[in-house]
């Protein structure tokens, strides 16, 4: 049987009454006055008995209110003072797959997520452990490749949220290789994770263009109440799309990267593609030839050169000098 | 109505009276404190890097009124005699100090730590405050 929404506005109004500890054991009139001032309708006494008896049938029909009427009080109250209409009830299957889920979340999250995050999961996991007592949160099933004590990796919250809202912000910002500090002003678009490193792309004023900034060197960020610029949307796309790592090679556009390997990284790049855009064919030895529309950068010489004579880019010839000569 | 939590920032990338003083970066203007942010990297000057530290009688100075804020707060440097150690010459460290709040307004202010002091003193001079400049901070 379905429930009107007229009655279920009757049933919220009668849960809020029953739970309400500071004026306990409301009666049939006190409900009516409580549907006066809330809903603007007077139901009879009738109706809200009729509403009373319907909370307390099980479910789906009902709420399986626990509703009973106190005569030394002569008011009705809940017998489980936790009860709430609003209270979300599960079944079997849904409590299996909240458990499984939760554990999974406990498993890649760790100290990953932010303070806020965290706090929330706990809560959720502090439930979890009452209302499922046979739960074993502890033992680890999932490794990721994840060592907490990261710099920066405290203003995950703030950063997500420049993002989210789109509020410029102002830090300080230490770069290794200049070995400089500089204070800068950046308009977020995203947070990036590469390789266990968390980064925040945005528009730089100093740079007048797109940059990535480093969690570790990224010191004191505010927000700003200021107008929020937009960033080329291309721009945006390939920052998004193009690239394989964070930090592009200034000036290079989107271009063809052609590479051949030997047999047995063939298996590695086979396995796990590191570009969507990654088209491969086999030849009759064994080696492999693949292509990719990409942005280079730094990480993918990186990525080349860590494969040493066992991988050789043919094309283009600038990124085949620059992995050879190993400088940055 | 004054509104309390009005706060200003204004970006600098200044040198101070010496080369081997830290770089100072920003300056937070706020009804309750002044804050000002530096950076420091070490030098080929000092063996492993050396040391740093701030006195305690560091204060902040509006040059046109002469009226003196002091230093209420070190954060991530130790108050002198306690030293900061670096372990090598290629070391870093970003600190922030806190002083008594300067009206918002613009102004010119000195930011010293010892007065008549060597070239090893972090002092910082006539620095221009334009509060066109600054800009707002949502708390």
């Amino acid at each position: 049987m379905a429930i009107s929404r007229s009655a279920y506005r009757r049933y919220r109004v009668i849960d809020s009454l029953l739970r309400n500890t500071m004026r306990k054991y409301p009666t049939l009139l006190d409900i009516q006055e409580a549907c006066e001032n809330k809903l603007d309708i007077s139901p009879s006494l009738d109706t809200l008995e009729k509403d009373i008896r319907n909370m307390k049938l099980p479910e789906p029909d009902g709420f399986d209110a626990p509703i009973v009427y106190c005569r030394m009080n002569k008011g009705y109250h809940y017998t489980n003072p936790k009860f709430s209409i609003n209270s979300i009830s599960l079944n079997e299957t849904d409590i299996s797959s909240i458990k499984e889920a939760m554990e999974l979340l406990q498993n890649i999250s760790g100290d990953r997520v932010g303070d806020r995050f965290s706090y929330s999961i706990n809560k959720i996991l502090t439930s979890f452990k009452e209302t499922f007592p046979d739960g074993n949160s502890k033992r680890k099933i999932i490794q990721t490749d994840y060592v907490p004590g990261a710099r920066g990796f405290e203003n995950f919250d703030l950063l997500f949220r420049a993002c989210k809202n789109k509020y410029p912000i102002s830090f300080v910002h230490y770069s290794y290789n200049k070995r400089e500090f500089k204070s800068v002003i950046v308009h977020p678009i995203m947070l990036k994770e590469f390789e266990n490193k968390w980064y925040l792309v945005g528009y730089s004023e100093s740079h007048d263009g797109l940059r990535t900034f480093g969690f570790d060197r990224i010191y004191q960020p505010l927000f700003l109440k200021k107008r929020f610029i937009a960033s080329n949307q291309d721009e945006v796309y390939t920052y998004m799309n193009d690239l394989y790592g964070v930090y592009p090679i200034e000036n290079q556009p989107k271009q063809s990267i052609v590479i051949k390997t030997t047999p047995i990284i063939t298996n590695y790049f086979e396995a796990y593609p590191i570009h969507s855009s990654q088209v491969s064919e086999k030849q009759s030895s064994g080696n492999g030839i693949f292509k990719f529309e990409l942005v280079p950068t730094v990480e993918l010489i990186r990525l080349f050169r860590s494969y040493g004579v066992e991988l050789r880019v043919l094309e283009p010839m600038w990124l085949d000098h620059l992995v050879k000569n190993n400088k940055p | 109505m004054k509104n309390s939590n009005l706060s200003k920032v204004f970006h600098f990338n200044l040198e101070g009276h010496s080369r081997t003083n830290p770089k100072l970066v920003r300056i937070q203007l706020h009804q309750e404190y002044t804050k000002v942010d530096f950076g420091y990297t070490t030098s080929e000057i000092y063996y492993r890097g050396g040391w740093i530290k701030i006195a305690s009688g560091s204060f902040l100075e509006v040059i046109a009124t002469g009226k003196r804020y002091q230093l209420q707060l070190a954060e991530n440097i130790p108050i002198a005699p306690i030293q900061h150690h670096f372990e090598s010459k290629k070391d870093w460290r970003y600190y922030s100090l806190y002083y008594l709040p300067i009206p918002m307004q613009d102004c010119s202010i000195n930011i010293v730590e010892v007065e008549n002091g060597t070239l090893n003193d972090f002092n910082y001079y006539d620095i221009q405050l334009r509060m066109e400049n600054g800009m707002e901070v949502l708390e």
